[in-house]
């Protein structure tokens, strides 16, 4: 069964690429957020399994808003990501409940089973 | 003789017989007449007072012409008229008061007289009854006499009485008591002294028949027992009636008048023996035997007067006290010079204290005293300065501090003493002048000879120096004010200048100006000390240009006030540059300049140089200059400190402006030399894998260059990035970003730091001071572990980054920390860096918190 995905990014390049690399790798891609109340809205509609997060939202605060939609499933998968690879402080992420954070430029070359399923 | 018979109470006498015995017993004269006025009849008494031998010589003659036949007049006395025979004619008793009889032997003499009629067988006759009144009469005169002197006593009492009541007891007055008494005790010579504490006696008058030596004035040593020493010496009236044998030369004096005999009585004055009486009489009039008794009642009523005359006088001078006090006080009230003051006392002082020479004198420093004002003819000249040596009223006064008296300057020694005997002056008294809890001086006042110095004349003169003090007070007071009215302008003048920014040399000669004109000094320099020991004249003003020229550089050593001023960093004078050595001090005294004082400049706690104020003139700048001239030191270190603090702001400005132009050409060059190289290289390469043609693996090859180079590329970026400004410290605050920092370090970090949120620009500044920190740490600490805080401290928020390494680390100038203190002074924070060698190393940062 393949992993139902939500993929949140303000950058719509950057989505449109990653969800086509993620669909060649098997990933059902069954939303797209700009923001994080799109995000949310996205999470009560869809019930994804994992989640896809960049860290820097226009309207929020990515590791902070993992813990709030991990906080309503448990079960939910998210793995933080962003172009700078610095962006996110390991403990935060830790305590956030994200299964990791991956820069950008890392993810296709990561193995994703490990932290979208 | 018929034979009667008497009854006595019972018992029968023989009436001839009785009345014989009777008759012959009696000591009354009784004579019998009969009528024809023959004596019939005269007892024992009556032949005796008539100065007969016998009865016989008198019976049978007739009575009237025997004894009472003339007048004492010498007009004859018919018996017709005789009183004594009327009783025959009349039948009545007649009494006769004064009469007179003759004597057998023809002498007269007085009488008193009763006659009484008696029946006789032949008619009737006559008894006669007389008493010899010649003693009573006598003593009669006798008392009539002595009232008559005692009257012209009391006249002379009452005359002398009213002399002196009707004014003070003045030399006029003494001379009309001796007189009078002269002339009521008929003595030829009287005479009054007062006795003197020093045991002598003054004579207040006297009179005598002859010319003698003891004029009203004349002060007599009484030496030898003479009447005056007695009286002096018992308090008693005495008398010598022989002064032959009496010792001493006032006795000489008063035998070579012709006075042999003397008495005196004492005169006492409110219970005090205070002078006496004395008379004298020359050889052959001896003196009257209560003589010293009768001059006692006379002394007593001069005792009164002079009494009441001083107590009248001490009204009269305790009101004239007042009067004279009261004008003084008014002329100190108006606010008159001292100088005023003083002529006012001197002429006050002069009358009441009858002391005309006075002078008022001012205590140096040094135990001399100058006379700063005088009147009346003495050698205490104005200006004059005299040594305290020998007890004179103007050592005495000093020393003790309270009024003092010399009673005769014969037996002062020292300097002052001779003067005054050189001048004539001979006794005086002296009182302190007491300014403002301070011994200021005195005033003396004194007489010449013959003047007496008054029991409590220092005391009086006391409260007119009181006035005196008052005076110099105020005007002190005044001078003080006014003086320090002038400065406190002066200081304001330059404050002004000071706190509008004005530029430092317009400053600096404004204060060398009004210093020295609010000093009254003839120049007034302002000195920078300079780092490497030399003396450099910034700014100089004078009356006639003798000050440092502008710009004169010379060594800091040698005797001169800059030196000493560097040397102590206080205060200082020096008051004459004749001997002084060194450049400095040739150059002064080749300018004219003879004594400074000055005040150091203390800028930052260092002595940054001296404001020196100086004179040409001989006297060295008054006492206090130093401390006055430190006023203005201070504002002048005010300006310095100011210009320094500004300057400093300027350059701090414009290096940070530099620092960020710096920074951004470095961001240039790195993403010229560095992110844009890549991404061309991975265009470059990607161009290249695009035109590969059908080869897979050199296709796929080139892409992963492409991939590899773009990736460089963003790596480099991030890199630029983080050094601008890291984004976790924007979005998640200085304690993630620390531990970003920490995670990074070699060298172990334990971070502790809270998760609030403070301004951007400090928590920016906190950032880098950890992050150039943390590098020095991993490069030269060679430490085992570091430690980071960063919390807010009250006002301030407190970075530190401690290490366990070597230590010994400066922030020289270049390195990262340097570069970060003007970051810091920017936010008007600090850094500081303690590093003991072997101790490890701790910087630590503090940035002012902005109010909440």
């Amino acid at each position: 069964m393949a992993v139902r995905l939500l993929v949140v990014d303000d950058d719509s390049r950057f989505r449109e690429s990653i969800a086509r690399a993620l669909s060649d790798r098997g990933y059902d891609v069954i939303e797209h957020a700009a923001n994080a109340a799109e995000a949310r809205n996205g999470v009560s509609r869809m019930r994804p399994d994992a989640i896809l997060l960049d860290v820097n939202l226009p309207d929020g605060e990515g590791i902070s808003l993992a813990r709030e939609l991990i906080s309503g499933d448990g079960s939910l998968r998210v793995l933080l990501t962003s172009s700078d690879s610095a962006a996110a402080p390991a403990r935060l992420v830790r305590q956030s409940g994200a299964t990791g954070f991956i820069a950008k430029d890392e993810l296709l070359a990561s193995d994703l089973s490990r932290y979208l399923g | 003789m018929t034979d009667f018979l008497t009854d006595l109470g019972g018992w029968k006498v023989a009436t001839e017989d009785f009345l014989a015995a009777v008759l012959s017993v009696a000591g009354q004269p009784i004579w019998v007449v009969d009528p024809d006025g023959r004596i019939r009849f005269a007892n024992p008494a009556a032949i005796t007072a008539l100065g007969y031998d016998s009865a016989d010589e008198l019976f049978g003659r007739h009575s009237h012409e025997t004894i009472h036949h003339h007048h004492p007049d010498g007009t004859p006395y018919p018996a017709a008229e005789c009183p004594m025979l009327l009783p025959r004619a009349t039948g009545e008793t007649v009494t006769r008061d004064l009469d007179w009889f003759f004597r057998r032997d023809g002498s007269m003499f007085p009488v008193s007289y009763v006659s009484v009629p008696i029946d006789m067988p032949e008619g009737r006759g006559a008894v006669v009854a007389f008493t010899d009144i010649e003693e009573r009469l006598r003593a009669e005169a006798v008392l009539r006499e002595r009232d008559a002197i005692l009257d012209q006593e009391q006249a002379s009492l009452r005359r002398v009485a009213a002399v002196v009541a009707g004014g003070a007891a003045s030399g006029e007055v003494f001379a009309a008591v001796t007189c009078e008494v002269a002339k009521a005790l008929e003595l030829p010579f009287v005479e009054m002294s007062r006795y003197e504490p020093d045991g002598m006696a003054t004579v207040l008058g006297a009179w005598g028949e002859w010319p003698h030596p003891f004029e009203a004035g004349t002060r007599l040593a009484l030496d030898g027992p003479t009447i005056s020493a007695r009286v002096r010496d018992t308090g008693r009236p005495a008398r010598i009636d022989d002064l032959a044998d009496v010792t001493g030369a006032l006795a000489e004096t008063v035998r070579s008048t012709g006075i042999r005999s003397a008495a005196g009585a004492p005169i006492i004055v409110d219970g005090r023996l205070w002078g006496v009486m004395v008379t004298g009489s020359t050889q052959g009039r001896p003196l009257p035997r209560d003589v010293e008794q009768r001059l006692a009642g006379f002394t007593e009523l001069v005792a009164t007067a002079i009494a009441q005359s001083q107590a009248r006088e001490d009204q009269q001078r305790l009101a004239d006290e007042q009067a004279a006090l009261r004008r003084v006080a008014t002329l100190v009230a108006g606010g008159s010079t001292p100088a005023a003051v003083f002529a006012a006392v001197a002429r006050e002082v002069g009358q009441l204290l009858d002391l005309p020479l006075v002078e008022m004198c001012r205590y140096e420093p040094d135990g001399t005293a100058t006379v700063i004002a005088a009147a009346g003819e003495h050698p205490f000249r104005v200006g004059t300065s005299w040594t305290l040596d020998g007890p004179s009223l103007t050592a005495q006064v000093r020393r003790t501090g309270r009024p003092a008296r010399v009673d005769d300057y014969a037996d002062v020694p020292g300097t002052i003493g001779a003067a005054a005997r050189g001048g004539d002056v001979h006794t005086g008294v002296g009182a302190p002048i007491v300014v403002d809890g301070e011994l200021w001086g005195v005033v003396s006042a004194g007489g010449g000879r013959g003047v007496r110095l008054a029991p409590t004349a220092e005391i009086r003169l006391s409260q007119f120096t009181e006035l005196v003090a008052t005076a110099i007070s105020n005007t002190q007071a005044r001078e003080d004010l006014q003086r320090l009215a002038a400065e406190q302008a002066a200081l304001r003048r330059v404050a002004v200048l000071v706190a509008r920014g004005v530029d430092p040399p317009a400053v600096f000669h404004t204060v060398c100006e009004e210093t020295a004109r609010l000093l009254g000094a003839t120049s007034v320099n302002l000195a920078h000390f300079t780092e490497d020991g030399m003396n450099e004249t910034i700014a100089g003003w004078s009356v006639r240009q003798t000050h440092v020229p502008h710009g004169t550089l010379l060594p800091l050593e040698g005797d001169t006030i800059n030196a000493l001023v560097h040397r102590t960093a206080a205060a200082g004078r020096f008051d004459s540059y004749e001997e002084a050595s060194g450049e400095l001090a040739a150059l002064l005294r080749t300018q004219g300049i003879r004594a400074e004082v000055g005040a150091p400049v203390v800028v930052d706690g260092r002595v940054w140089g001296a404001l020196i104020a100086g004179t040409d003139e001989p006297e060295p700048l008054p006492a206090g200059a130093e401390q006055r001239l430190a006023s203005f030191a201070e504002l002048v270190a005010t300006a310095v400190s100011n210009a320094a603090a500004r300057a400093e702001l300027v350059a701090s400005r414009a290096r940070i402006a530099e620092a960020a132009d710096e920074q951004r050409r470095r961001v240039v060059r790195d993403l010229h030399d560095g992110a844009q190289q890549r991404l061309m290289q991975a265009v470059i390469t990607l161009q290249r894998a695009a035109a590969s043609g059908a080869d897979p693996a050199e296709h796929r090859d080139l892409v992963e260059q492409g991939l590899e180079q773009t990736r460089s590329a963003i790596a480099e970026l991030r890199e630029l990035a983080h050094g601008i400004h890291p984004p976790i410290l924007t979005h998640y605050g200085l304690a993630a970003a620390v531990e970003a920092l920490a995670d990074r370090s070699p060298v172990p970090v334990r971070v502790e730091i809270s998760e609030d949120r403070y301004p951007a620009s400090i928590e920016s500044a906190a950032y880098f001071v950890v992050a150039e920190a943390l590098t020095n740490v991993a490069k030269y600490a060679h430490a085992s572990t570091a430690r980071i805080t960063a919390t807010a401290e009250g006002r301030a928020f407190v970075v530190t980054i401690a290490d366990d390494g070597v230590g010994g680390a400066t922030p020289a100038a270049g390195s990262g920390l340097a570069g970060l203190e003007d970051r810091m002074a920017a936010l008007d924070g600090s850094l500081t860096v303690h590093s003991p060698r072997g101790g490890g190393t701790t910087v630590r940062a503090e940035i002012p918190l902005p109010e909440r």
